[in-house]
């Protein structure tokens, strides 16, 4: 019975190394990687190789169906299904902006005092005096 | 993916350290249970009579293995996130013999030692001593003068994919098939290997045995 059971469990794991060794990506599998796009249409998604050249633009993964973009990285279609669905639900939970009132903060203008310039009455007309001749 | 769980912040530090304390209590019980606290059983195996220190670490290595990658196959896992040590050649082929020779000659390592000495056996409490002794003393009297050893051969956080620039999974089996090939060597060996099996048949007549 013990070399049964030692048979059966040294088969399990030829089997589960040996699917590995046929399927395994190269690397394993990458998550999705968070980086600080240079180009603020690119948002962060899905690695090709480690490095940042290879990433999809939004548009592709919006876009694009799930087939597609697996075809593309080096992920298993249910891990591009996750990064597509949260960019969809992202995307539909984005929620509106609270919309700042926009205050107008009316300085007084300084109130110009229109001042009359009031002419200063004429000097009283000195009365000529006639000169005697 | 979710894993590694701290990481991704599924929790937090002090989360973290009680289930630490956890692992940490639940490994001891089942060294002891599996009888590794003692360092007869653990010295057998350089007697060639008892092989389960090498059964179940390499039972271990493998099943820790195969959980991993089969974890990031399936899209659990962020293997990238993992801590991996740094390789150093020189400080762990020197640091590598001086642990071997403990262990062949205290019949002990770091963990069975703590499992010994919490049971009250005095080898396991002397073990313990002299790694408080040795750490200290490394990092008070020995730190500068042993960096040339402890600094050599630096390979950076390498894998042994990486390393060999074979494809992770062929790695995987092959490490499996190494195991499996250990499980039924050790085994093999400890049907046969039997220092007194000669005098077992030797006639008993011979030897005066009634």
């Amino acid at each position: 019975m013990l070399r049964k059971l030692k048979i059966l469990g040294a088969g399990i794991l030829l089997v589960l190394g040996f699917v590995l060794a046929i399927g395994y990506p190269d690397g394993g599998v990458k998550s999705v990687v968070e980086y600080t796009p240079a180009n603020k249409n690119d948002i962060p998604t899905l690695n090709k190789k480690g490095n940042a050249k290879n990433f999809l633009s939004k548009k592709e993964i919006i876009n694009e169906p799930v087939e597609k973009i697996t075809s593309k990285v080096n992920h298993t279609k249910s891990v591009v299904r996750k990064v597509v669905n949260s960019h969809t639900v992202k995307s539909a939970n984005i929620k509106p902006k609270a919309q700042t009132q926009k205050v107008k903060v009316v300085t007084p203008k300084p109130v110009k005092k229109k001042i009359k310039l009031v002419a200063p009455p004429p000097p009283p007309e000195e009365e000529e005096e006639d000169e005697g001749c | 993916m979710i894993a590694p769980l701290l990481k991704n912040g599924l929790f937090g530090v002090d989360t973290s350290f009680f289930i630490a304390l956890i692992i940490g209590i639940m490994f001891g019980y089942l060294l002891e249970k599996g009888g590794f606290g003692n360092a007869r059983k653990i010295v057998s195996q350089f007697y060639f009579t008892d092989f389960s220190v090498l059964k179940v670490m390499f039972t271990s290595i493998i099943v820790a293995m195969l959980g991993i990658l089969y974890l990031n196959w399936i899209g659990v896992l962020d293997i990238s996130q993992i801590y991996i040590t740094p390789t150093f050649v020189t400080a762990q082929l020197v640091g590598g013999a001086f642990l071997g020779l403990g262990f062949a000659i205290g019949g002990l390592c770091p963990g069975t030692s703590f499992v010994s000495a919490i049971t009250g056996k005095i080898d396991g409490m002397v073990f313990l001593l002299g790694i408080f002794v040795g750490t200290m003393s490394f990092g008070d009297i020995f730190y500068e003068w042993l960096e040339p050893v402890y600094k050599g051969g630096s390979l950076g956080k390498i894998t042994v994919p990486e390393f060999f620039g074979i494809d992770t999974g062929i790695v995987a089996f092959l490490i499996v098939v190494m195991a499996i090939g250990s499980f039924w060597l050790a085994e093999k060996t400890e049907r046969d290997w039997d220092p007194y099996k000669k005098l077992r048949s030797y006639p008993k007549e011979k030897i005066g045995v009634d």
